[in-house]
């Protein structure tokens, strides 16, 4: 069931009714069954991996858990102090380690197979056979991606004891299936999720109405902007070798707004929906287009993901006493100036191969990864020369057109980067940028020939607009809530601008079979 | 939930199906109109006003025509017909057009037995235009079943909107304005007027029947239980379509044999061209539909059946009625580019004189003198002119010989003509043939 059906909306509906109808001591079992089912309108069995992760994840959380718990009472039993005490906790911390080790071993290896499995199995089948056939059955389990990750979140906080394990399983269960974030993210803390969930919720008409209008916000960005620039983008990098660089240069444009109007418009339903409920999601997006660096823009776009990599992949390399016994010699050698460089480019070089590779697969994600990382750890690496050259130049880092220069500047990165995953291989990209730089006539442009793509001049007219009211409103984000701001005026104008959003959405939006004049004109019969 | 809230919700969920509504009325009206006038335009008749209402596919409007029925009988039969209509609808629509006819006769037409593509834009094409009810919204459920589609496919039949809202770069006036053109159901379409097509290979008939269908025998079944439980009365009609496929025609007369088995009235026209005087050569637009020239020599043979087996009465004169009248008299302007006069008056007509095979003119003196090849049995020949293709017919004259010349030409303009040959008998005159388009002569 796609977020943007008519059932969803019909069922979402519903299911909220029956949430707030309902003794509030039940409603996290409303939400379970509700998201249970919405998991299982895409395939009742692959609901069996969901579980399977779930279940180890809780398990060997309650086991780790178990042994602080224990490790405390014995402490406590037997008064343990000083060396005595730091040495039975670290036999324990062996344990837990061990138990930690083996959960998260197990679920990245899922997610890992998930993911390359099918080209693992081509590839061996391949060697083996003579030619590719499928060996073992591949897990194609929905949103694996980030209710993975969300559980080595988990695991890993409760090693570290920053949160208690959680007891009952079927709450645990509807932390890890909660249906809105479950298809796209975003991806949820326990600490942060989980007492919402447990919590009892009173119908509040505010909050209800502010996720109704987030909702409409985000099926805005998503089936009026999103869906009409991929008729576009699709057609023409389908076939990139009949377009000229003008054309192919806009469809990069356009590739970048449409996956920012996607994927964020996604978020804001799933955020909307869950508002609905009373349970609010972590943002995700923060008008990243904005940002007037690499770094920034990453701390802007897929927040919860980059906070993920800084919590879990960063931060525990950085405070590895293995890399810091290695940076030894280089501090004797170099010093400390050097060292604060080199550990943060090593775990950063880690972090963005991963991101590469999360992205999907293949190497144009690992060329993705390495890109990213190349830019940012350099930035960070030459931050000091490039300020003495902007001293020098006498640039004013604050001056409005500076700013502005930089986000272009880092928007035009983006679109760099989205052309290295959207043809699906590195040398339609190679052909296509030689072709952008090479081919470039903006008289192809101007011409009708951009209307050859799936849309017509109307059409671009009028995506063109709302892209124009979706910036209007994040400048506006940037200066405060804008659901509050028009909250705040008179009943005419507010209702005017809902009924303004609902409207552009039915008329605009692209959804449904499609009107197809000829099979309505009978002049035949 | 504070009062004030509620208040608020209740306001803003209605404003929104006003405004919906609304929206969804503009957008959904197809290109054509066409529907929307069979269907829409029959619900602004008087409630009990009607003798009969024609239920079927494109058949109906391009076989019956309802102005041409009225000024000519004063009968009052108006199509409630779509493209490709499913007959699996029938009993819906029956039962439908009932809440405002409950004495009408009800003529359901056989041939839509082979329009049931079942195509999700067919059922539209009826559904758009029909008010809400629990029957329209039982049919709605019907069709989909039949037709195999799923809720979610199903789903824009409900709303509309889900197709259609992608028309809001191709909306014209029309849209906006979404008026009942008041013509009774009587078509107007282009090719309806002025198209012509030779169905003489494609025409067959056939006396045997076809093999017994389960499938068909239950939708019979169903439809005339129906008919049982409701006690209408209905007449089953089969018109004279082009079928090419003798199986067809067969699987029809099984269909009469059976719905008569049960005892209810048929009428299987399928043999009867010539009976009614449709030229297989000029009076179809295409195999499955007459033109305005083949619809009038139906229409008039099938009231004369309904007014002999059901007893219609004339109502021209009735003040209930006026509608009716102002109708035809708009509708008379509208083909008058295309029928002649003596095409509408009963009786007048010799179907087998043919027209002229072909006609010359030459300008002598500023006037134009047409000459043309005799036609057999013809005792002379009336000749009319018009100056644009969409401009009324105009009788100029008449001639006893093949030459007739017209004084009254302007020299740079151009005419049609057409020559319409006649015999004689007891003082009156049979029209013959003539060619629809006419020949255009420069001056």
């Amino acid at each position: 069931m796609s977020f943007t059906s008519l059932g969803f909306i019909v069922a979402v509906s519903i299911l909220c009714l029956i949430y707030y109808i309902i003794p509030k001591k039940f409603q996290w079992t409303v939400l379970l069954t509700g998201s249970v089912l919405f998991y299982m309108t895409y395939g009742a069995e692959r609901i069996l991996f969901i579980l399977l992760a779930s279940v180890t994840a809780y398990c060997a959380a309650v086991k780790i858990d178990k042994v602080y718990v224990k490790q405390d009472a014995y402490i406590k039993e037997k008064g343990l102090s000083g060396k005595e005490k730091q040495e039975y906790i670290l036999q324990n911390k062996k344990t837990t380690k061990r138990i930690l080790l083996l959960a998260v071993g197990f679920l990245v290896f899922m997610l890992a197979y998930s993911k390359m499995g099918n080209w693992l199995q081509k590839t061996v089948s391949g060697l083996i056979y003579g030619q590719e056939k499928p060996i073992l059955p591949l897990i194609v389990a929905l949103g694996i991606s980030y209710y993975t990750f969300s559980l080595i979140a988990y695991l890993a906080d409760v090693y570290w004891r920053k949160e208690k394990a959680e007891k009952n399983y079927l709450r645990f269960l509807l932390f890890v299936i909660y249906f809105p974030k479950i298809l796209q993210g975003p991806i949820s803390r326990h600490n942060f999720l989980a007492p919402q969930l447990k919590q009892e919720h009173c119908f509040d008409y505010q909050t209800f109405c502010f996720g109704v209008q987030l909702v409409v916000w985000g099926y805005f960005k998503k089936l009026v902007i999103a869906d009409r620039l991929s008729i576009f983008v699709d057609t023409v990098f389908n076939d990139y070798s009949a377009c000229s660089g003008a054309v192919l240069a806009v469809a990069t444009i356009f590739g970048a707004v449409q996956l920012y109007c996607d994927f964020s418009g996604c978020m804001d339903i799933v955020r909307g929906v869950s508002q609905a409920f009373g349970i609010e999601l972590e943002q995700n997006f923060k008008q990243p287009f904005f940002s007037r660096s690499a770094a920034e823009f990453w701390r802007r776009w897929h927040i919860t993901l980059g906070a993920w990599f800084k919590d879990y992949v960063y931060m525990p390399i950085v405070v590895s006493p293995t890399l810091v016994q290695k940076l030894k010699p280089i501090k004797e050698k170099w010093g400390m100036k050097a060292v604060k460089k080199i550990m943060t480019a090593i775990p950063l070089a880690v972090v963005w191969i991963l991101t590469g590779i999360w992205h999907g697969t293949g190497w144009p994600y690992i060329v993705w990864g390495i890109y990213w990382g190349g830019i940012i750890i350099s930035s960070m690496l030459l931050e000091s020369v490039y300020k003495n050259v902007l001293l020098k130049l006498g640039i004013n880092e604050e001056a409005f057109w500076w700013r502005t220069f930089q986000m272009l500047r880092t928007f035009m990165l983006f679109c760099i980067a989205r052309l290295l995953t959207m043809p699906n291989s590195l040398l339609a990209t190679a052909v296509i940028c030689k072709r952008i730089v090479c081919d470039f006539h903006v008289t192809s442009v101007l011409s009708n020939n951009l209307f050859q793509y799936g849309l017509d001049k109307q059409n671009f007219i009028l995506v063109i607009i709302a892209v124009l009211i979706v910036w209007a409103v994040s400048v506006l984000q940037g200066k405060g809530m804008v659901r509050e701001m028009v909250a705040r005026r008179n009943i005419v104008l507010r209702w005017s601008i809902y009924f303004a959003l609902i409207f552009a959405v039915i008329i605009f939006g692209i959804y449904g079979p499609g009107y197809d004049a000829s099979s309505f004109i009978y002049e035949a019969f | 939930m504070k009062k004030i809230n509620v208040v608020k919700t209740i306001a803003f969920v209605t404003l929104f199906l006003v405004l919906f509504a609304g929206v969804s009325k503009v957008m959904t009206c197809p290109a054509d109109y066409r529907n929307y006038q069979w269907i829409a335009g029959f619900y602004e008749e008087p409630k009990e006003s009607l003798d009969a209402v024609y239920i079927g596919s494109s058949n109906c409007y391009s076989f019956w025509n309802s102005l041409t029925a009225w000024q000519e009988y004063g009968i009052a039969v108006f199509p409630y017909s779509t493209n490709a209509q499913p007959f699996a609808a029938a009993k819906y629509l029956i039962k439908e057009t009932k809440k405002t006819q409950p004495n009408a006769l009800f003529i359901v037409n056989i041939n839509t037995l082979e329009d049931n593509g079942l195509r999700i834009s067919d059922f539209h094409h009826l559904l758009d235009y029909m008010p809400l009810s629990m029957n329209k919204l039982a049919l709605t459920n019907h069709l989909a079943k039949v037709g195999g589609y799923t809720l979610s496919e199903s789903m824009e039949l409900y709303i509309p909107m889900i197709r259609y809202h992608e028309r809001w770069d191709e909306l014209v006036p029309e849209d906006f304005q979404y008026e009942v053109d008041g013509l009774k159901g009587a078509s107007s379409y282009g090719i309806y007027l002025h198209g012509s097509t030779d169905v003489t290979e494609e025409y067959i008939t056939s006396e045997k029947e076809g093999q017994q269908e389960p499938e068909l025998e239950a939708l019979i079944t169903d439809l005339l239980d129906f008919c049982d439980e409701e006690q209408v009365n209905v007449l089953f009609v089969t018109v004279p379509r082009a079928e090419k496929n003798e199986e067809t025609i067969q699987k029809f007369n099984l269909v009469n044999r059976l719905i008569e088995e049960r005892g209810y009235p048929t009428l299987n026209l399928n043999d009867k061209v010539s009976e009614m005087g449709i030229h297989l050569t000029e009076d179809y637009y295409n195999k499955q539909h007459t033109n305005i020239h083949g619809s009038i020599k139906f229409t008039r043979y099938l009231s004369e059946y309904l007014i002999e087996n059901y007893q219609f009465e004339d109502k021209r004169t009735e003040d209930t009625y006026t509608s009716w009248n102002t109708a035809w008299e708009r509708y008379r302007q509208i083909i008058a580019p295309y029928v002649l006069d003596f095409e509408l008056e009963s009786g007048m007509q010799a179907f087998d004189l043919k027209a002229p095979a072909d006609f010359g003119a030459i300008v002598e003196d500023g006037s134009l003198c047409i000459t043309w090849i005799p036609v057999e049995d013809a005792d002379g020949y009336v000749i009319y002119r018009k100056e644009g293709e969409k401009d009324e017919w105009q009788l100029v004259g008449e001639a006893y010989g093949t030459a007739y010349t017209d004084m009254s030409v302007e020299s740079g303009h151009s005419y049609f003509y057409t020559i319409v040959p006649f015999v004689e008998e007891a003082g009156n005159r049979y029209y013959g043939n003539y060619s629809f388009d006419g020949k255009m002569m420069e001056i």
